[in-house]
């Protein structure tokens, strides 16, 4: 296997580590809060981090400290920073093994962030099936309470906040980060109208950030060993490590910790241990369901969120799905659109009648009863999704099925009533 | 004020307004269906996209924007009738049809539906869904209403509406996805009295009015301007109506003083229209005790001669209007009484109500005064107050003549009675009443539908109503009746119609004093020099 | 009967103050319904919450109705959920499924007779790298196999209700 660069998951990899509060000192934990609480000022905190050139790891990849910017200040009114732990894209599953083996690093890494924009309340919004993991993040955080590294006064600094574990209750569609405000608001988890964007209006109608978990996992990193070294780490414009989650048709399915710059035939071959049972790639979703699919030519390229997007697709949340020869794509595909259909929110007409008549027509195929006007059919439903919807979800239903059909037609013919 | 242009048409807006809301303001129609000024917006019928091809800073926006939630910025260049929009907006209606159940021909809504309008002018016509569609029954969702869920769009105007006018949340956005469903909790009713609003906000015909159901084709109906009689606020309506019937009242946009809404007593107003059995549809005189039914002319003569004949002046005459009377017969009451009678003068009861005490808009339009123009009376300067003090005391005088318009405090014994003894009684009313039996003699008038005129409203602002419907055939205009009285009476008073009567009263001090009939229009104006308090505050 | 006890009322009072106003609450305190009440909300319950989180009925229930985890039927003892999404579905996840409709004679979404077993088809449990998986009430099973679901099954019917 190839060598990892070992950033987020140093400790994880650590034969022995336990990924409680002492294990996680040991390792020079807290020292980045500590080097914050008492020596930096907030808007140090926020620079530190534009310098560094973070781009958040939730999907969009937009830089985090330019978002921290965003936050207006002299409001009267109370900063919120919301972690979104709602992982829930297919294929994606990174920010649960941080949660559930080192949970105190991308806690010090919020605390600091909720520093930096004068947040004293932070919420964790976590996803609702994650029975486990929300209790073991909550006894996390009820032990930094104990430890009086929440609450009051944290390092005597004078720095008061508050953390709360929120728990969602099943759906998708509250990874976005305005369903997700709604949803911790009490309200059915439907996207809201932006502008105003959170930063202005969020939870509570108050100036609020949403940050993925494995953004604030490198901020302690970038606090000890400086902005500088965090940007020596990747390619210029995509700095540090990547936490890449590999699923499918794979020998070594996990999460792998890579610099961006890797290709993508070098995460399948050289860190995953190449395709199962020695069978050829068929096809490829690198950055998880809602990103467009890239066949076996086109994976020589390297993975970052720029390189993708001159491919056609996205990084996205760094999800790559396998799928090897014998994959029908017609399948894939209609596993993907019923996906789509069942999380819609079903707010905007696009998503809420195409994802459903999408499923409908591609069950069709599965059921060999597909016809070439069918066909053109799926790629016009699917085409109007794109772009014309709220939030992103409508291009994220619709995209990657126009490419299905653009890149396997033959899957699809193979489906066509005799 | 700053300006965007709209498919080259320079729109002005002001700080903070949609592309959407400023376009309909210049009277600029971009298909929408979630979208209504009276709530939140929440942008997602997406069927008003737009493509922007400046921001107003030299950049295109990459995506279509629905033009509902996208605010207008100086130097905007918005297109809502390029190629891209149109095939944009297609495919949004063709979503939208998908599972609509395509039943307008016995819809209620076909003929004023936004999903039949856009339809037509983007449709194919040609269905491509072929699989089963949505399939809800009819619910009985209200006292006023009917839910047919199959034809919903799922724009959330019923839940909006609900929840931030109403305030009763008693529509409720169930499920999600495809299955996401609008509906009320379980069996709950509707009972509140705004029902029919739900009605007019829904774009198609997913709810509908009980008593309107399979009645009429709506392309049928012809809209008259009016005002809602029922009650002190005058709710601006149009009245419905086919071949002399009124089917419906529906709320006029005045914001000024009902914004979109009116209650749904207003609206069930539209029953009495029709009404012709309670109706005095030809004048009577009473001869020999017993009311018989009597020609125009020989009536008037016969009052003439008996007026001749008492001779009564001042005290010993006086008229009693009721407050659903229009201004210039108000105002005509009084000028017959002062011109013809030495001075005699007329009573209103005065019964002005309370004001709701609410935050919520919507129950501030329904009043306890049941009557359209107590303000009016008061206004031009009948004589009035809660108690009828003023009235008692000038029955007490025991007058020879008196003259009722309407029927004013037909429920009073005692006023009854102490006018009964008068020697001669002329009842101008329209419906039949306890007055009928006092009454010497009854001249037919015509109810708000069948006449112009003016209201003067709980805020003092006067609103205009028109003649929708043809009258019984020996039914006459009040103002004309007291025009011919006066020619009877040999003291002639040469104005045509309420619009000269108006005119009249605008050419003299008072309040009415400088108002034109041309000035009232369709949304009416403050009396003189007084502001009417803004709709909500 | 239809209200929290009084050490299910401390929770509640807990979670209000965590949170700006008491209906930003609503989803945790849903949880602790099902949680009182056998992993679902009984009939009533919507009304209840409403007064407590000062709401709607129609917004609780319009809540209920959103998310896939909040039910108004009773599961069973044991909810058993299947990933049979992108990737699970194609690594397994679907023959899973079908061998436990098979075992239990049970649909996804239906609840066994006896209560003991209820099946639910779920979409991605955020560990697709264990594919196929399955979650019995908050426990994942990764990797399984037929042969460690029937002796899970096993296990289950042995064990008293």
């Amino acid at each position: 296997m190839a060598k990892e660069k070992l950033l987020l998951l140093k400790n994880i990899r650590e034969a022995n580590y336990k990924g409680d509060l002492d294990s996680y000192r040991k390792t020079g934990g807290f020292t980045a809060l500590e080097k914050v609480l008492s020596a930096m000022k907030p808007e140090e905190v926020v620079e530190a981090v534009k310098d560094s050139g973070l781009r958040g790891r939730g999907g969009a990849g937009f830089p985090t400290g330019v978002k921290w910017g965003f936050m207006p200040k002299g409001t009267g009114k109370p900063a919120y920073l919301v972690c979104n732990a709602d992982e829930a894209e297919p294929g994606t599953f990174k920010d649960h093994l941080l949660i559930n083996e080192d949970p105190f690093l991308f806690l010090e890494g919020m605390i600091m962030g909720c520093y930096a924009i004068a947040c004293h309340h932070g919420y964790i919004y976590i996803r609702g099936e994650s029975i486990k993991s929300a209790e073991h993040l909550q006894r996390a955080i009820d032990s930094l309470y104990k430890e009086g590294l929440l609450g009051k006064n944290i390092f005597n600094s004078g720095y008061d906040l508050e953390m709360t574990l929120h728990r969602g209750a099943g759906a998708y569609i509250c990874g976005e980060e305005t369903a997700l405000l709604e949803s911790l608001e009490g309200k059915r988890g439907q996207p809201r109208v932006k502008p105003p964007f959170p930063a202005v209006s969020g939870y509570n109608a108050c100036p609020t950030t949403v940050n993925n978990v494995e953004t604030l996992a490198n901020l302690p990193f970038i606090i000890n060993e400086g902005a500088e070294a965090f940007k020596a780490l990747g390619t210029p414009n995509n700095s540090g490590t990547h936490l890449v989650s590999i699923s499918g048709h794979i020998n070594q399915p996990g999460v792998y910790e890579v610099e961006m710059g890797v290709t993508i035939r070098e995460l399948i071959d050289d860190y995953a241990e190449g395709v199962r049972d020695g069978k050829k790639l068929k096809a490829l979703i690198p950055g998880g369901a809602s990103s467009n699919v890239l066949t076996a030519d086109e994976i020589d390229i390297p993975y970052d969120f720029d390189s993708l997007m001159k491919a056609g697709t996205m990084m996205g949340s760094a999800a790559l799905m396998v799928f090897d020869e014998d994959t029908d794509i017609v399948e894939l595909a209609y596993r993907t659109i019923r996906f789509f259909n069942h999380e819609s929110c079903g707010q905007c007409t696009p998503c809420r009648e195409g994802t459903n008549w999408l499923k409908h027509m591609i069950r069709d195929f599965m059921d060999d009863n597909g016809n070439g006007p069918m066909l053109e059919r799926v790629d016009r439903v699917a085409e109007g999704m794109i772009g014309t919807t709220l939030c992103p979800f409508g291009d994220a239903a619709g995209a990657p099925i126009r490419i299905f059909v653009a890149k396997y037609a033959a899957d699809f013919r193979n489906h066509f009533a005799q | 004020m700053p300006s965007f242009f709209l498919d080259e048409q320079q729109i002005e807006f002001s700080q903070g307004e949609s592309v959407l809301r400023a376009a309909l303001r210049h009277g600029r129609d971009i298909p929408h269906y979630c979208y209504h000024a009276g709530f939140s917006v929440v942008a997602t019928c997406r069927m008003c996209l737009v493509e922007i091809t400046d921001m107003g800073n030299g950049r295109p926006m990459p995506k279509l924007q629905a033009s509902c939630s996208t605010p207008a910025a100086e130097g905007m260049k918005v297109l809502s009738l390029s190629d891209k929009v149109r095939t944009a907006q297609n495919q949004v209606n063709e979503y939208l049809l998908v599972n609509h159940p395509l039943d307008c021909s016995i819809c209620d809504q076909a003929g004023e539906c936004t999903l039949q309008d856009v339809a037509y002018s983007y449709g194919s016509g040609l269905s491509e869904m072929n699989y089963e569609k949505r399939v809800y029954g009819w619910r009985d969702v209200g006292t006023y209403i009917m839910l047919e869920r199959n034809r919903c769009i799922h724009c959330s105007r019923c839940e909006r509406f609900s929840r931030e006018v109403e305030g009763t949340s008693d529509f409720g956005m169930f499920l999600r996805s495809h299955e996401l469903t609008f509906d009320t909790f379980e069996d709950h009713r509707i009972m509140h009295k705004f029902q029919g609003n739900l009605v007019d906000i829904c774009p198609v015909g997913a709810i509908t009015e009980r008593e309107f159901r399979f009645k009429k084709r709506v392309w049928k109906l012809k809209k008259t301007e009016s005002v809602c009689p029922s009650c002190s606020t005058g709710c601006n309506i149009t009245i419905d109506h086919h071949r002399n019937h009124v089917e419906r009242l529906k709320p006029r946009e005045n914001q000024a003083v009902n914004r979109w809404w009116m209650c749904d007593e207003g609206r069930l107003g539209y029953r009495k229209l029709n009404a012709r059995e309670s109706r005095h549809l030809e004048p009577q005189a009473r001869v020999k005790g017993k009311l018989e039914p009597a020609g125009w002319e020989a009536v008037y003569e016969a009052m003439a001669n008996k007026i001749e004949e008492i001779s009564a002046e001042g005290d010993a005459v006086l008229g009693i209007a009721d407050t659903h009377a229009t201004n210039e017969e108000m105002y005509l009451l009084k000028k017959l009484l002062a011109d013809c009678f030495g001075g005699a003068r007329a009573y209103f009861p005065f019964r002005p109500g309370t004001e709701p005490q609410t935050d919520r808009f919507l129950y501030t339009l329904i009043t306890t005064d049941k009557s359209p123009n107590t303000q009016g009376a008061q206004a031009i300067g009948l004589l009035g107050d809660t108690d009828d003090t003023r009235l008692n005391s000038a029955l007490a005088k025991g007058p020879k003549l008196v003259i009722l318009l309407g029927m004013p405090c037909a429920g009073d014994k005692q006023v009854r009675e102490a006018v009964s003894r008068a020697e001669l009684i002329v009842l101008i009313a329209t419906e039949k009443s306890a007055w009928d039996d006092v009454a010497d003699i009854i001249l037919p008038g015509l109810i708000y539908a069948e006449k112009a005129g003016t209201f003067t409203n709980k805020h003092r602002r006067v609103q205009r109503i028109q003649p929708a419907i043809a009258a019984p055939e020996h039914c006459r205009e009040q103002c004309r009746i007291f025009v011919e009285l006066r020619e009877a009476m040999g003291q002639p008073l040469p104005l045509a119609n309420a619009r000269a009567v108006f005119e009249e009263m605008g050419g003299s001090d008072g309040p009415f004093g400088g108002l034109t009939w041309a000035e009232v229009g369709t949304l009416g104006v403050p009396l003189n020099g007084e502001k009417t308090a803004p709709a909500g505050a | 009967m239809t209200k929290f006890d009084k050490k299910t009322m401390t929770e509640v009072r807990a979670l209000f103050k965590r949170y700006a106003v008491k209906v930003h609450a609503l989803l945790p305190v849903l949880h602790l319904v099902q949680r009182e009440n056998g992993g679902y909300i009984p009939e009533g319950w919507a009304h209840y919450v409403a007064e407590l989180c000062q709401t709607t009925v129609n917004h609780v229930r319009g809540v209920i109705t959103f998310y896939n985890m909040f039910r108004t039927e009773p599961p069973g003892k044991y909810h058993i959920m299947v990933c049979t999404s992108v990737p699970c579905g194609l690594c397994g996840g679907d023959k899973v499924l079908e061998h436990l409709e098979h075992r239990l004679n049970l649909a996804p979404g239906q609840t066994s007779k006896d209560g003991l077993f209820s099946l639910e088809e779920v979409q991605c449990l955020a560990a697709c790298d264990k594919a196929p998986l399955i979650q019995i009430n908050a426990e994942v099973h990764e990797r399984v196999t037929y042969d460690q679901i029937d002796a899970l099954i096993e296990e289950a019917y042995r064990k008293p209700a």
